[in-house]
């Protein structure tokens, strides 16, 4: 269909900055004609989700103009935005579990005579509307029983009984399966053929191929391009998302391309090494009189209690064994299913996928933060279901959480208590009872300085750092327990060149010394440029294990999304 | 500096409150605080002269008094605050204060033959495994069931205060008296008198001793850190490896020994037999005392000290102006107002 | 003449069940719109302290109608103190709650000496003719069913449940929470301020000490047993209120200590946090943002 030629929502050099100082929209503009299917594509942190909530009045720009129907608006309010015919569906939904499906749908904007509801009659509406569009609803059930894609339904149909004549998706396929999302793409349609505008957000390229008729692409806060999707190819849309990183046409990195790429010089080390390695950085202290009565090699503070704190030299038992694994979301249905994998010391085995495909779940059934419903995750042989996040720390399982202030860091904490989180009963502290605080200091200090943490020392309070040297801790307490794998979820996220840089070193690092990493990225480039071998997650599933040296992007993409 | 120079405004603002209430219902303000201050600390001027000029070391007997209505709060409010430090909040002071007090009454009184050196100790512990008992129950149903501890120690309150109110009126009441009491402690369970006429004993001491362990249990032990942890990060606490729910259970039941071990001070060194009813309040004006105090050792002693000074000023100055002494109540009332919203603001 | 007997027993002992229930039940309505919203209501007690003597207090000079107007205004007010300190102030809603309990328990007191009790000439603190006892329990049997019917059935009450799950859908959804809130929390308050006029003005005529004596408490636990329904809630009451007759009537009677009978709503609280499980408003307690 071609593009009417009246522009419906026009937004012009937004500008927003949040109180933390990110800037998340940086001069945007944005054009959407009537009764298209326009797509807002990017990774993650490109600034999608927050121009999409300008639109509909969550946020306020700080600059910049929004136009509806060739009207300039102000749009201050959720609530304005309603009135002027906008609707939205999060990506997390904002139906409320608690309230049926129907109250979910009215709720602000009731069928009410003198203030009582009318439900019969809302749901009479809401049927008639929904019987067009061939949607089935379950209006009396609490909205908790509801799956994903059906609660997204109801979102849709939410925005519709208030009159949406435009409508924005934030992600809506992310946490759906392809038969649902395919659903989901035959209800738009039959919107769009009812004049109905869709602006929806997602970075699958699939579904800006096939189910819209333009598109904008965001890179980090500014849009980068705008395209009739006809005039436009993948390959095209892809380089715009990722920028200079994968320049031309040939998406997939070859040899030479890795050569001359920034990360040059990596992949001569994708080898695991053969011989065990040594300990490293041996400190002054740890050559103390202590550690020779106690007969034991020098270790640093953080070395595993276990006897068996170096990896395992028989090369028939592989380090991280998962087998067959099942594990449940919150709401008790699969999020990891099927899943097996094996890890060799001194390996990094990335995990790709959508988000939302259960990385989550599979590393924290691994740390020991989720229940394994069935299955086993073994470690060197030792099985590991049912033992504490504190045991698995002992046996040399390290975790790198993928939000760092609420799960990675305690911000009130100082660096050094920060390192101490996990290790508080550790006998090199104290013994259990009692802490040596002279020794956690020194380990604070001697930490900000090895890792280069800008910090005046290790008693610089946590929530005063760069967000760059807030990770730096939370990889500094993962790293420096000589852990023998360690489960990474995005660890360089938010970071700049020079602090993601140092993440890669740090892990680079720790593989020749035979540490096993198991790096969990939404970002493909972060897992081509570290991993030994690249697994795909798809739907809580294995779509399939690559090696680094085979695997190409356009391969591993497609696993992505494909299964 | 900050924090001081907002606790002393926060301090005279809610004072100058105070005082616009005392003016409005017809009273000088000047009169009845300067009668609360000597009710608190007596005649300093008259004790500062006397020890410069005839070197006579005679402290005001209003200070004794004041320190024995300092001792309940500072346990309750250390209570109140090692909670809070876990991002607890036990208003159940009260009823653990009760139970504890109950059960030191009765090591007390019903062992027989003991010396002091083992009877003292084994009447505190009784009080401190009663409070810890009446916390543990919150504290395993926040952490076992997720029910909010503030209900269930509300609840745990009035069970207390009926429960020994039973006790003292039927199984442990004292025959020999018409009094709802048990019958006094033995001679061997009573802690040691510095002063005879307001029955100040070394209980004000071992309360500072507790200070110090709690200050000592949150800066250097393995627990206090984990309680921190917990407190101010439980979800960065759980991934880290913190055992998330035995620290709230282990922290509930530590909070309880405490207020239990208020409660057996309260027998063992000043009434020397559960009366019904011998407390009330402590529970919430402890909540005045950890929040002033800033959950910090030093900083909740001296906030006890003010606060025992308070109520036992308030005593004098009703005696003295005719004021009512719960105008004392109303300026920690508003004490809570003016610190409850740094204290979230700290938190968040 | 056994049936005669047995009616002597059961005749006041329902009256006096549903004399012990009123105040319950009131302000665990009160409770019941505060929770509703998201707001952790442990003023309930400072509410019907307030209310109870402002009522006498206003009561003496303007009637007793007039009397339980102002204790009904001086709830709402109380109402907005606690909106204010949880809402703008964003202070935690247990501290906000134990203060204007000190607050009210101290302040009422305080002001009943100075005023009344050490004045000169004493004053009494009682009004001459009471309310009729009848109107309130025609409230307490009647109001449960009107709550049930405002929470469930009309637009209000569904934006004020929704408010009470999650501040931010409601806000998606076109709505401002904060309004929503602060009609939760007036709501709250009157109805607590009602329960002390009650006390005061209708059950015995005159303000006391602590007169409410963890009537407000008790209050709460029936929310909670009630599992934040207004006809559990009421139901829960009922039963407390029971109880607390039954140790009233039979003291002195039967040889059962009254302890145990006046610790039946705490132990079912306890109970049924244990056993039922019940789960509180989505949003009860945590800190959002209301406004804007």
């Amino acid at each position: 269909m071609t593009p009417s030629p009246i522009p419906i929502i026009q937004m012009a050099n937004i500008t927003k900055t949040f109180p933390n100082g990110v800037v998340a929209n940086d001069d945007i503009s944005l054009t959407v004609w009537e009764g298209t299917v326009h797509a807002v594509i990017g990774e993650n942190g490109a600034g999608k989700s927050t121009l999409m909530h300008i639109l509909y009045g969550r946020y306020q720009p700080d600059r910049g103009r929004i136009r509806l129907r060739g009207e300039d608006v102000r749009i201050e309010s959720p609530a304005q935005a309603i009135s002027l015919g906008l609707g939205m569906v999060s990506q997390h939904t904002t139906l409320i579990p608690a309230l049926s499906v129907l109250d979910n749908i009215i709720l602000g904007n009731e069928y009410a005579a003198f203030g009582i509801l009318n439900r019969a009659g809302a749901a009479r509406r809401i049927e008639t509307l929904a019987k067009q569009l061939g949607v089935e609803l379950p209006l009396h059930a609490r909205t908790e029983t509801l799956s994903v894609a059906a609660m997204q339904k109801a979102e849709i149909m939410k925005a519709l009984y208030r009159g949406a004549k435009m409508l924005i998706l934030d992600e809506p396929t992310a946490t759906l399966a392809p038969q649902e999302a395919d659903a989901l793409f035959r209800l738009l349609a039959s919107l769009k053929s009812s004049g109905t505008t869709i602006l929806f957000i997602t970075h699958k390229l699939r579904e800006v191929m096939q189910h819209t008729d333009a598109v904008t692409v965001l890179r980090g806060g500014r849009a980068v391009g705008e395209r009739i999707t006809r005039e436009t190819y993948p390959e095209e849309l892809l380089a715009l998302m990722l920028g200079q990183r994968t320049a031309g046409p040939s998406v997939p990195l070859s040899e030479e391309a890795a050569a001359s790429a920034p990360y040059a010089g990596i992949y001569r080390e994708t080898e695991p090494p053969e011989t065990p390695p040594s300990p490293v950085h041996p400190l002054p202290w740890e050559r103390g009189p202590q550690s020779e009565m106690l007969g034991r090699p020098p270790q640093s503070e953080f070395a595993p209690e276990t006897s068996a704190a170096l990896p395992s030299a028989s090369a028939a038992v592989p380090l991280l064994e998962i087998r067959e694994l099942l594990v449940l979301n919150r709401r008790r249905s699969p999020a990891v299913q099927d899943f097996h994998l094996q890890v060799s010391a001194g390996e990094i085995v990335g995990i790709a996928g959508v988000d939302g495909s259960g990385q989550k779940q599979l590393a924290e059934a691994v740390v020991g933060l989720s229940p394994i419903e069935r299955g086993q995750v073994l470690l060197d042989g030792a099985v590991l279901n049912g033992l504490s996040v504190e045991r698995r720390l002992q046996m040399g399982i390290s975790y790198i959480p993928e939000d760092r202030h609420r799960e990675g860091l305690i911000l009130d904490f100082t660096i050094a208590e920060n390192l101490l989180l996990g290790r508080q009963r550790d006998r090199r502290f104290g013994g259990g009872w009692i802490l040596d605080l002279k020794r956690l200091a020194q380990l604070g200090d001697r930490v900000v300085q090895e890792y280069r943490i800008r910090a005046g020392g290790g008693d610089t309070v946590a929530g005063t750092l760069s967000g760059g040297n807030q990770q730096k801790v939370v990889i500094a307490r993962a790293m420096e327990g000589h852990p023998r794998l360690v489960i990474a979820m995005q660890p360089t996220r938010g970071l700049d060149v020079g602090a993601t840089e140092y993440v890669y070193d740090t892990f680079r690092d720790a593989r020749t010394k035979g540490v096993s990493i198991l790096l969990f990225s939404l970002d493909l480039d972060e897992i081509f440029a570290l991993s030994d071998r690249i697994a795909v997650m798809y739907n809580g599933r294995l779509a399939g294990v690559l090696p680094r040296a085979q695997a190409t992007m356009e391969e591993v993409g497609r696993l992505m999304v494909n299964g | 500096m900050r924090s001081l120079r907002f606790t002393l405004g926060s301090l005279t603002l809610a004072f100058m409150l105070a005082a616009l209430i005392i003016l409005a219902t017809g009273g000088s303000p000047i009169t009845v605080f300067s009668a609360l201050f000597k009710g608190a600390f007596g005649n300093l001027y008259a004790f500062g002269y006397s020890l410069i000029v005839y070197r006579h070391y005679e402290p005001p007997i209003e200070i004794f008094r004041t320190l024995n209505r300092a001792t309940p709060l500072l346990l309750c409010g250390l209570a109140v605050a090692v909670g809070l430090r876990a991002g607890l909040f036990n208003i159940g002071a009260e009823g653990q204060l009760l139970v504890g007090a109950l059960a030191a009454a009765w090591v007390g009184y019903a062992f027989k033959g003991i010396p002091a050196l083992l009877h003292i100790p084994l009447a505190m512990l009784a009080g401190a495994v009663a409070g810890g008992v009446w916390g543990y129950i919150p504290g395993l149903l926040k952490a076992w069931r997720g029910a909010h501890e503030v209900i269930i120690t509300i609840m745990m309150n009035y069970v207390a205060i009926r429960l020994t109110q039973y006790l003292v009126n039927h199984p442990l009441k004292d025959p020999n008296t018409l009094n709802t009491a048990t019958p006094f402690i033995q001679p061997s369970a009573q802690l040691w008198v510095i002063e005879k006429s307001s029955v100040f004993s070394i209980g004000f001491f071992i309360a500072i001793l507790l200070a110090a362990g709690y200050a000592f249990l949150m800066r250097r032990m393995s627990l206090g850190f984990c309680i921190r942890a917990v407190g101010q990060g439980a979800e960065a606490a759980r991934s880290a490896g913190i055992p998330v729910a035995r620290t709230l259970i282990i922290t509930m039941c530590l909070s309880g020994a405490l207020a239990g071990i208020g409660g057996a001070i309260e027998i063992l060194g000043l009434y020397h037999r559960f009366y019904d009813q011998f407390s009330s309040g402590v529970g919430f004006d402890s909540i005045a005392v950890a929040l002033l105090g800033g959950l910090n050792a030093p900083g909740i002693v001296l906030s006890a000290v003010l606060f025992g000074g308070l109520n036992t000023g308030a005593e004098q100055m009703q005696i003295e102006t005719g004021t009512p002494l719960q105008i004392a109540g109303v300026i920690q009332a508003i004490v809570i107002l003016l610190f409850g919203a740094r204290y979230l603001k700290r938190r968040a | 003449m056994e049936s005669e007997g047995i009616s002597a027993i059961v005749v006041p002992l329902i009256l006096l069940t549903l004399r012990q229930t009123t105040p319950l039940v009131l302000a665990g309505l009160g409770g019941i719109f505060s929770e509703r919203v998201g707001v952790v209501n442990i003023a309930l007690e400072g509410m019907m302290l307030i209310g109870g003597f402002v009522g006498i207090w206003v009561g003496q000079s303007a009637g007793v109608l007039a009397g339980a107007l102002a204790a009904i205004l001086s709830g709402a007010l109380t109402g907005s103190l606690h909106l204010f300190m949880t809402q703008r102030l964003k202070m935690d809603h247990i501290i906000s709650g134990v203060a204007i309990n000190l607050l009210a328990l101290n302040g009422t007191t305080y002001l009943l000496r100075k005023l009344y009790v050490m004045a000169e000439p004493i004053r009494d603190a009682s009004v001459p003719t009471t309310i009729p006892v009848g109107y309130f329990i025609a409230l307490t049997l009647s109001l449960p069913f009107l709550a049930h019917f405002v929470l469930y059935k009309t637009a209000f009450g569904l934006r004020l449940r929704a408010v009470g799950e999650s501040a931010e859908s409601v806000r998606m959804a076109g709505l401002t929470p904060i309004r929503l809130r602060t009609a939760g929390l007036l709501i709250s308050g009157m109805l607590g301020g009602l329960a002390g006029a009650y006390l005061a003005l209708s059950q015995v005529g005159r303000f006391s000490d602590d007169m409410v004596s963890g009537r407000g408490f008790i209050a709460l636990a029936a929310v909670v047993c009630g599992r934040w329904t207004p006809l559990g809630a009421a139901l829960a009451a009922l039963i407390f209120g029971f109880f607390d007759a039954l140790q009233l009537q039979l003291q002195g009677v039967v040889n059962i200590p009254s302890q145990f009978l006046l610790m039946v709503p705490y132990v079912f609280t306890i109970l049924a946090a244990l056993v039922l499980r019940p789960t509180p408003p989505a949003a009860l307690g945590r800190e959002e943002e209301t406004e804007g």
